[in-house]
């Protein structure tokens, strides 16, 4: 299996422009084409450790990144995603090019892959139980998973999607690069110095986003399902003390449910899905205001 | 932890024993029983589109990142509460003289409370006004005028004003009825 570290940047440009590259996240083949030499380095700064697929192999997505031909390429370039040649979203700036590749394949398997219930919501993993933490954008949900894997030698399986199995009521690993916004990009670089971050692009619709290297131990393990152990619903408050308070499971249910994606279309296996979750998962309702002490609090959790 | 319910000693006797759960059965059971106060509130989790929990909190609203769809521009979800519109000069075209009735009708019930105060002086909690669905319809009235929830339409208020004036409740759909309580609960969800 030939890892896309194999290519040099020259390399991968030239694939990618010419005829394009297959590249393996978890469960999933995304074949890619862009001439944007900014995605490809990118790309090989964040994806290294991940395999690619020959030509002919099955990709579950198409994408596309090209700029449009308009007059405004002079002054304001643009960016383009295209998804089996449509374009389904509106251009971004030039500058937003691999953010919007992120965020294309984060829409694509949330919108598409409806075998399995898809909850928004960061997953990671120790001694094979996975705490799951949805919340709210904002909550610091991110910020505290890049911590857990980057110094708390948890596993990553998603920073956004967690992907639950219908027939055993496992987790499914997808372990891609940690997006990070704003103010956690700086506290992420102080608290795990030697992590890998894309250059922050400002001026998105959620302001500065930043994407952190996934640990090469858990790409390398994308294949490892993990069971359900806790779902842990944190909340950072700058300066508070931590709190952790059990959740009675009906709470749990109802908060879940609602992160999810694709809940209502799968009825009654989603229902069942969840219902199977929260019986072997208890909840949690964490503040924390820092982060040394949020990481001890998981470690008690997983027994370690 | 679920505990098992003992057996009541006054009931009858089944006529037949009941068929053996299936595994989901079992699991669906289980659940509910720890949660039957949850399980009746899991039809409202997908309301009829507009809903503001459902149209601004969706996790897949808050998952797009940077990406706009070409159908339509992203819900505006901030909406204020009727605390602010009490203080603050209200969009354009909304005159603060205007009776309530005007925007909501007011049946022979209510003519003499609901009925006899202007759009302004309901954001002033009245005691006739319970669960403050007046002054809370009148904020979200206000919200949709001045483009701060793009989700709600005037006539989709005047809708809930109708039906909880009616009969006491509104039917957000089909098997789910919002009492006075839970409908004030909802007006405010969409306040930011």
């Amino acid at each position: 299996m030939t890892q896309l570290a194999s290519l040099s940047p020259a390399q991968l440009r030239a694939a990618l422009a010419g005829p394009g590259l297959t590249l393996r996240t978890g469960r999933f083949a995304t074949r890619l084409h862009t001439g944007i030499a900014s995605v490809a380095d990118s790309l090989h700064l964040l994806y290294a450790d991940y395999p690619l697929l020959d030509d002919t192999a099955f990709a579950d997505f198409h994408l596309q990144l090209t700029r449009p031909l308009t007059p405004r390429r002079w002054i304001k370039p643009q960016v383009t995603l295209l998804y089996d040649g449509r374009s389904l979203f509106r251009p971004l700036p030039l500058d937003q090019a691999f953010p919007m590749f992120e965020w294309g394949l984060n829409w694509c398997i949330s919108s598409r892959a409806n075998r399995y219930l898809i909850v928004h919501a960061a997953v990671v993993e120790k001694n094979g139980r996975a705490a799951i933490l949805p919340a709210p954008p904002g909550s610091g949900k991110s910020t505290l998973c890049a911590a857990l894997v980057g110094r708390g030698g948890w596993r990553l399986l998603s920073d956004e999607l967690t992907l639950l199995r219908l027939d055993d009521g496992m987790l499914v690993p997808l372990p891609r690069p940690i997006s990070l916004k704003n103010g956690s990009i700086d506290v992420i670089r102080a608290y795990v110095p030697d992590a890998t971050l894309s250059r922050p692009v400002t001026d998105t619709t959620k302001g500065t986003v930043a994407h952190m290297k996934a640990p090469r131990a858990s790409v390398a393990r994308a294949a490892d399902t993990a069971l359900p152990g806790w779902v842990v619903f944190p909340r950072y408050e700058a300066g508070a003390p931590l709190t952790a308070q059990p959740q009675a499971r009906a709470d749990t249910f109802m908060e879940l449910a609602a992160n999810c994606f694709n809940y209502s279309l799968l009825a009654a296996e989603g229902f069942d899905a969840l219902a199977a979750v929260v019986d072997a998962a208890p909840g949690w309702r964490l503040t924390y205001g820092v982060l040394d002490e949020a990481l001890a609090f998981f470690d008690s959790l997983a027994g370690a | 932890m679920v505990t098992p319910i003992p057996p009541d000693p006054t009931a009858e006797p089944a006529p037949m024993p009941p068929a053996p759960l299936s595994q989901q059965g079992l699991s669906r059971r289980r659940f509910t029983r720890a949660g039957a106060v949850a399980s009746g509130v899991l039809l409202t989790l997908h309301g009829q589109p507009g809903m503001a929990a459902e149209v601004c909190t969706t996790a897949s609203g808050s998952l797009s990142g940077g990406l706009q769809s070409f159908r339509g521009a992203k819900p505006v979800c901030s909406g204020r509460s009727p605390g602010y519109w009490k203080n603050s000069s209200w969009p354009g075209g909304c005159d603060k003289s205007m009776p309530f009735s005007r925007v909501f009708a007011c049946d022979a019930r209510n003519y003499k409370s609901y009925g006899s105060v202007s759009l302004s002086a309901i954001l002033v909690p009245k005691s006739f006004d319970k669960f403050g669905i007046g002054r809370h319809l009148v904020a979200c009235w206000l919200n949709v005028k001045g483009g701060l929830s793009t989700f709600q339409t005037e006539r989709q208020l005047q809708a809930i004003w109708n039906e909880y004036q009616a009969s006491g409740f509104y039917t957000p759909t089909a098997g789910v009825r919002w009492d006075g309580g839970r409908i004030a609960e909802y007006l405010q969800s969409t306040f930011d």
